[in-house]
């Protein structure tokens, strides 16, 4: 019979984050080669997708940003980068999942995004009381103009493409 | 000459095979066992436990090099060992064969897992030689629930053994929403090894030793 049995427990051998440490930066930086370790953004350097840099947040949390696109350079821009960590967005159902927002969620990788821009909706999210303004939804149409329907479905008006 | 001679078998030859593990039911006090497809020796001690000095030095390694893959990446978290066989050790694998033969469920009590990662021990090697062949060859795909007051959301997961063993996946609580209850648990359904074209079952052998189980 196949069995789980419990043999380390490592939750309390150093503090549990997700976030690299300083000391984790700086022996990084010190054992791989200069080109491997993570810098902080230079706005001279031009980034691809999936490079990645050394960011701190406005709390002082030290992070890793990964490239969202091709061919990025200049004064640093956020909606090009997003939070990275050692964890892999899990794949599977839940690709078939949108999430809906007034800001951009910090870690979208996978999912698709709906910015809210229309007010009304913004009201009715409120009304529902969720957490960090954020609705997850299955049911959905993409489209360049408002389609004609009867069903109540949410609708993505398309106003960038990557 | 010599080619001639190795031709004639030697009629008269008396073999003394060690017990094959599947038959340790039979086994006598300090018997020696082996796994015939690997060559992995075990013996019956005299009060009927099975022991291998061999399996524990590698389950050993196996597990100082899985802990140190989750300091290296800060996901501490519960290690367990998934118990895959009752021989300890699976040979034969061909391919396409669920190795689970129940689903193997881990309580969580009111703390969900937020990531999860596994490391398996595995040898893929040509039978001919003995060469080590590439375990990027080798797709996993692991299917298992996250149970939350009983209402299952299921996931997967396919990727080469490299992936598999050096990647965290996190698992995203949203898409567990229906009830407010504290009991979380996971499931492992499925573990399933998928061969390419390159694989044949007559050449190559594939052997798993250990299944670690981190939940962060």
């Amino acid at each position: 019979m196949n069995k789980a049995v419990l043999l380390v427990d490592m939750r309390n051998q150093e503090q549990k984050s997700k976030y690299f440490s300083f000391n984790k930066i700086a022996s990084t930086a010190m054992i791989s080669s200069m080109t491997g370790a993570p810098c902080a953004y230079d706005p001279n350097k031009v980034y691809n997708i999936d490079d990645k840099c050394v960011y701190v947040t406005d709390e002082g949390e030290v992070i890793i940003i990964a490239c969202l696109a091709n061919n990025i350079t200049g004064n640093f821009d956020g909606r090009y980068w997003e939070e990275w960590s050692v964890f892999d967005e899990l794949k599977g159902l839940y690709t078939d999942y949108a999430v809906v927002s007034m800001e951009r969620p910090q870690l979208r990788r996978n999912k698709l995004w709906f910015k809210i821009t229309d007010k009304n909706a913004q009201e009715i999210i409120d009304s529902l009381g969720l957490n960090d303004n954020m609705i997850i939804i299955n049911n959905f149409i993409v489209s360049e103009r408002r389609p004609v329907m009867n069903l109540q479905t949410v609708w993505g008006q398309i106003t960038e493409v990557l | 000459m010599m080619s001639e001679m190795n031709v004639h078998k030697n009629l008269y030859g008396i073999g003394i095979s060690p017990l094959s593990i599947g038959n340790k039911g039979y086994a006598q006090p300090e018997e020696l066992m082996t796994d015939k497809n690997v060559g992995i020796f075990f013996i019956n001690t005299q009060d009927n436990k099975i022991v291998s000095a061999e399996y524990v030095a590698r389950c050993k390694q196996h597990l100082k090099a899985f802990c140190q893959r989750c300091y290296d990446d800060c996901t501490l978290g519960l290690v367990y060992k998934i118990f895959i066989n009752d021989n300890h050790v699976q040979s034969g694998i061909v391919g396409d064969d669920n190795l689970l033969t129940n689903e193997v469920p881990v309580e969580l009590g009111n703390k969900p897992a937020i990531a999860f990662r596994m490391g398996l021990d595995v040898d893929i090697f040509s039978r001919d030689d003995m060469h080590v062949l590439n375990p990027e060859d080798l797709i996993l795909n692991i299917q298992f629930s996250l149970i939350k007051n009983g209402i299952a959301k299921n996931y997967f997961i396919e990727g080469n053994l490299d992936e598999i063993n050096t990647k965290a996946y996190k698992i995203d609580m949203d898409a567990v929403t229906v009830g407010d209850g504290t009991n979380y648990v996971f499931r492992i359904n499925t573990l399933t090894f998928k061969t390419n074209s390159k694989f044949d079952p007559l050449k190559h052998a594939i052997v798993l030793y250990d299944v670690l189980l981190g939940l962060i």
